[in-house]
């Protein structure tokens, strides 16, 4: 067996057993985007370790009660949403933007394309509220971390997650995760360098194929090494997600990004 | 085809829910509640990972693996990454207690898993000390690092013996019909 070959297996094996640290989940996540049959073989040796688990598993103590209709509840809300994301899907898509990202789109749309857009706008804000109020309401906010608030929505139905990386070196710096009806997400890094906040600050864009211009989604600053996480809020409606960056400006912010300054990308691979 | 419940969930059947629920609701509860010593905490992981299954479930081949062992799978995924992210906290206790032989008691629908009994096949082909490395590893979710110090064997020899062990399994179990697809990541 070839030492490559080799080195996957134990990689997929490690990770099977959740033996993987950071560097090595990095090194096994590029693998598999760049060759994605190995996620096939990357299960295989999962469903090993759940077969393996179910030889000496018990099930003496049923679930409770109160747990399986929270479950129910929650597979209501879950499943309504669903549904509700397969019949826009079904719905005519909107016209695309040409391919580059921060390509200015043409001539403004006629008036009532505009007002159908914004019935279809206002419906998704009204979606939004539903889901921000059932799911992320200043009260449930209190409460949760931010670890916790970006597992919620880790957990919506719509919810993506892609890895930042480093626009010239490729290197992996983190993650980022973003649900659309939710219109929030959380970038979480490990290999963002620490910035000074008085010369200079962070700033997240979202490349939204539905805007003209990238949308500004905040601002923040690394001032401690190791794992930090970030919330990405934006005023302007998020459609389309095509890209999330990153630049580095000066305090405060700015309007239209430098793109000389991108540090981190995180691109939202399309189906089909 | 079967209409297994996956399909059903996947085809967006509410009453599949239901009976997902009722199916394998002991199953992932017991999974995690040997993981997850705090019960507040169980349970959110649980409804974790229900909503994994009906995420994952038009993932699930019946081809390849039984459904129980598909949710097993999903569930552990979220143990573990659970696992990482609270710096493994599972008490340790006398490797005595903790070495035992696999349960001839787990219940009807784990029966049914062709996969199960293969394994318990499959581990009377396996080493004693892979045997014990995949039980420690498995069974109780303890890290190799954590294995090394309550056997005194070496780490290296611990990664061995699990990877090793696990390669057989999956061999056994016929889980590595795709490996002919590593001979295209090459260098």
């Amino acid at each position: 067996m070839k030492e490559k070959e080799k080195r996957i297996l134990e990689l997929l094996s490690d990770k099977a057993l959740g033996e993987l640290n950071e560097a090595e989940l990095a090194e096994i996540g590029k693998l598999e985007e760049d060759h994605p049959e190995l996620k096939k073989i990357a299960e295989s040796f999962e469903l090993t370790a759940a077969a393996i688990s179910l030889t000496n598993l018990e099930v003496s103590e049923p679930l409770p009660l109160h747990l399986r209709e929270r479950l129910l509840k929650v597979s209501d809300e879950y499943f309504t949403e669903a549904r509700k994301q397969v019949e826009e899907k079904k719905k005519p898509e909107k016209k695309k933007s040409k391919g580059f990202i921060f390509e200015r789109e043409k001539a403004p749309s006629p008036f009532f394309a505009w007002l159908g857009w914004a019935v279809a706008g206002a419906a998704c804000i009204a979606l939004g509220i539903n889901i921000w109020l059932t799911h992320f309401s200043p009260e449930t906010k209190k409460e949760l971390n931010l670890a916790q608030q970006r597992e919620k929505i880790l957990q919506m139905p719509d919810a993506i997650k892609v890895e930042w990386k480093h626009p010239e070196t490729k290197e992996t710096l983190g993650d980022l995760v973003w649900s659309n009806s939710a219109q929030r997400g959380f970038a979480r890094f490990y290999k963002l360098p620490t910035n000074e906040p008085e010369k200079e600050t962070y700033q997240f864009w979202i490349i939204d194929e539905s805007q003209k211009s990238p949308t500004d989604a905040g601002l923040f600053n690394v001032t401690t090494q190791g794992e930090v996480i970030f919330p990405i809020d934006t005023r302007i409606k998020v459609d389309k997600p095509k890209m999330f960056a990153i630049t580095v400006e000066k305090p405060g912010g700015v309007v239209i990004p430098s793109l000389d300054k991108i540090v981190a990308v995180a691109e939202v691979k399309t189906e089909g | 085809m079967s209409n297994s419940i996956l399909r059903r969930i996947a085809a967006k059947d509410k009453s599949a829910v239901e009976e997902c629920i009722n199916v394998y609701g002991g199953l992932v509860w017991s999974l995690v509640r040997k993981m997850c010593s705090n019960k507040e905490e169980a349970e959110d992981v649980v409804q974790e990972i229900f909503i994994d299954i009906w995420k994952n479930a038009e993932r699930f081949n019946e081809t390849q693996a039984s459904e129980v062992t598909f949710i097993a799978m999903i569930a552990r995924r979220r143990l573990i990454d659970r696992l990482r992210k609270n710096k493994r906290q599972i008490p340790v206790e006398a490797i005595e207690d903790l070495i035992t032989e696999p349960s001839k008691s787990f219940s009807d629908q784990m029966h049914n898993s062709i996969e199960a009994k293969k394994v318990l096949e499959a581990f009377t082909l396996l080493r004693p000390e892979q045997k014990k490395v995949l039980q420690l590893s498995i069974f109780h979710g303890l890290s190799h690092q954590e294995i090394s110090d309550l056997t005194g064997m070496p780490i290296g020899t611990v990664k061995s013996h699990a990877r090793r062990g696990l390669m057989k399994v999956r061999e056994i179990l016929g889980f590595d019909k795709n490996d002919d697809l590593l001979k295209g990541v090459e260098e």
